[in-house]
């Protein structure tokens, strides 16, 4: 399914207006997380990955609390007031409240509106793994483009850390299905999504697919034996089907926008390993044969694999350090669970680039 | 340009069926109903939220979508795929998923979108207990030319009554610790209040009235309300709207609406006149909808 232009169904554009996050201010190095394997695995897991630390909850926070933080951030951040979202749409994956309580009814998302005071937003849950939020913003990109709403709010809490504590229990080396559970960090996040003023680009294209053929390649289930949930992951087959199927699907995507890849500033894709993004990309680069103009955008050596929450940490990095420029095209690309293919394409403009204090 | 309900499948199962069988089979009497491939699907939503080993990732439509062989093999390049992820707001969440659908539809972006909606116990040890019925329904909503099909999505919460129904995964730790065994359990656990049914109607029947009266309506201008059967919540919104009604949901969460609709095609009410569909959930959350029936 792709989203992409003008027409008369679809007159408007949106844009992302602000950007929020909520780190836990626990820094948890690699190394620790590698000590506190019950078994010696004989894994360099920071070679490995790229990883060197990720951020932990400490008492008192979940994914709630990730998820309510990151929207007040987000507003705090925003022109607009909570009162002004028409939808709100929480992805987490982990819907952790008061603890290790995986909330199902209500979901998650009643309870971040009524925190925030959005009320008079129409709120739901959506759960489509690590490409959650980027989700959220193709359905909030296709009600602003028919004009249907002016304005939304998407938001992830994911408190993960129980699956990294959890699988230190169980994994015993480097083919083990819960290694990549060792990366994970927490975090939330939010972004509002907004018509675009009519000179502005905002969101170019929007697209995403489901690779079902693969749904099986990482699964997540509460725990049998311990508070939290476990992960099981078959990364190597992940990492062999986005080699194989990212580059395709990335080349229609701009090819309908109208882009090229050296049209692109920034691609950030989903933040699972540093070493996997950048081989990653440099197979994009030799099959579609250009580049991008930065390389691959890298957080996930500062704070794991975040989930869903993932390409909105490094965007708020990007904001603050001021690397995001008015004019500059960033290309988030999702990959998930499931599989989970997008693209979302949006130009970067002065209020966004201005938004968290950088000049623009 | 509308979007209207092209086919239903419903499937009752039994004790042993899971979530994601239901939901595979509701969907294959679905597309026979229709007469259409499952490569046709553009859209999938799952709207269950009780599965086996309660799954939290992937998105359980995306394991639906492999079960049902949309789209499978490589990436769909020039071609056709399919978009699937699942959308959790309780009994509301098929409300939820069709109106994502029929805006889809309206951008011109999707022309067959398949909602389904499935519940079943999560397995032995997985679940205090388990009200529900194992059921799975799905839909298929298609592009229709005309002023036909779905319009005016109403969504409200009541969430001074947000605490009438929970659900959550929790530890609990054994009473009794048995040499090699797990020290506890993660449990599915469900509450219920006494008092949702009766704030469940009050709400239901605010927004119903609120839906209508936006546009200018009144209920003598809607044939029939379709509405699930939950706890006499269904039969008493009928009766307060004074309108003839499909009542239905055979005990099934979140496949009920779906369940009446189905009943509601069956019995000859989507054939003409308008539609008003009603459903509650917790949080206290109400979703309706008109349905302009095609002729």
């Amino acid at each position: 399914m792709m989203e992409v232009g003008h027409s008369e169904a679809t007159p408007f554009r949106a844009r992302i207006e602000s950007i929020g996050r909520r780190l836990p201010d626990e820094h948890v190095t690699t190394e620790a997380v590698m000590q506190s394997t019950r078994h010696r695995t004989h894994v360099d897991l920071e070679r490995l990955t790229g990883i060197h630390e990720r951020r932990w909850v400490g008492d008192g926070e979940d994914s709630a609390t990730l998820a309510v933080a990151a929207a007040r951030d987000c507003l705090d951040h925003s022109s607009h007031a909570a009162e002004d979202l028409e939808v709100l749409i929480v992805c987490s994956i982990s819907k952790y409240r008061e603890g290790l309580a995986q909330q199902l009814e209500p979901p998650l998302s009643h309870h971040v509106r009524a925190a925030i005071g959005a009320h008079h937003a129409q709120v739901f849950d959506l759960a489509n793994a690590c490409a959650g939020m980027l989700t959220g913003v193709f359905l909030l990109n296709d009600r602003i483009r028919r004009g249907e709403i002016r304005c939304g709010m998407v938001v992830s809490g994911e408190d993960i850390s129980s699956l990294a504590r959890n699988a230190a229990r169980h994994v015993r080396h480097v083919l083990s299905k819960e290694l990549a559970s060792l990366t994970l960090g927490d975090a939330g996040a939010a972004t509002i999504v907004e018509r675009a003023p009519d000179a502005e680009p905002g969101i170019g294209a929007a697209g995403f697919t489901t690779l079902a053929e693969h749904s099986r390649l990482c699964l997540a289930y509460p725990s049998k034996t311990e508070p939290g949930a476990r992960m099981y992951t078959d990364s190597r087959g992940i990492h062999r089907m986005a080699i194989e199927d990212l580059p395709p699907l990335l080349r229609e995507a701009l090819d309908a926008s109208g882009f090229a890849l050296h049209d692109i500033d920034w691609v950030v894709p989903h933040q699972t390993s540093a070493r996997a993004i950048r081989k990653g990309m440099s197979e994009v680069v030799q099959a579609l044969g250009d580049e991008p103009r930065h390389p691959a955008v890298v957080t996930v050596d500062q704070y794991g694999n975040t989930a869903s929450t993932s390409h909105f940490v490094a965007l708020v990095d990007m904001l603050e350090d001021g690397r995001l420029r008015p004019g500059d095209r960033v290309a988030l690309i999702a990959l998930a669970s499931g599989l989970e293919v997008g693209v979302v394409v949006m130009t970067v403009d002065e209020h966004l680039a201005a938004s968290r204090g950088h000049d623009a | 340009m509308g979007t209207t309900l092209e086919a239903f499948g419903v499937v009752t199962g039994d004790r042993h069926d899971g979530a994601r069988e239901l939901a595979d089979a509701a969907i294959e009497r679905c597309l026979a109903d229709a007469g259409l491939a499952a490569s046709e699907i553009d859209l999938l939503i799952n709207c269950g939220i009780y599965r086996e080993g309660n799954l939290g990732e992937p998105a359980l439509a995306a394991m639906i979508q492999e079960d049902v062989g949309a789209n499978l093999g490589h990436p769909p390049v020039g071609g056709h795929g399919t978009f699937s992820f699942d959308v959790a707001a309780g009994a509301c969440g098929p409300m939820t998923a069709m109106q994502i659908v029929d805006g889809f539809v309206r951008s011109g972006v999707v022309r067959h979108g398949l909602v389904v909606a499935s519940d079943a116990h999560p397995g032995r040890g997985h679940a205090r207990e388990f009200p529900y019925s194992p059921i799975g329904a799905a839909t298929l909503l298609s592009a229709t030319p005309g002023a036909v099909g779905f319009s005016h999505f109403t969504t409200a919460l009541f969430p001074e009554h947000a605490g009438d129904v929970r659900a959550e995964v929790h530890w609990e730790p054994a009473r009794r610790r048995v040499p090699w065994s797990a020290p506890g359990r993660n449990v599915l656990v469900l509450d219920r209040s006494e008092d949702f049914a009766a704030h469940a109607v009050a709400g239901a029947l605010a927004v119903a009235e609120r839906t209508l009266d936006q546009q200018g309506l009144g209920p003598e201008d809607v044939s029939v309300i379709i509405t699930p059967d939950a706890e006499g919540i269904g039969t008493s919104v009928v009766h307060g709207l004074r309108r003839p009604g499909v009542v239905a949901g055979d005990g099934a969460h979140t496949a009920a609406v779906l369940i009446a609709l189905a009943r509601a095609r069956d019995e000859g009410h989507l054939d003409e006149g308008r539609a008003l569909v009603v459903t509650v959930s917790a949080g206290l959350h109400v979703s309706c909808a008109l349905y302009e029936c095609a002729r």
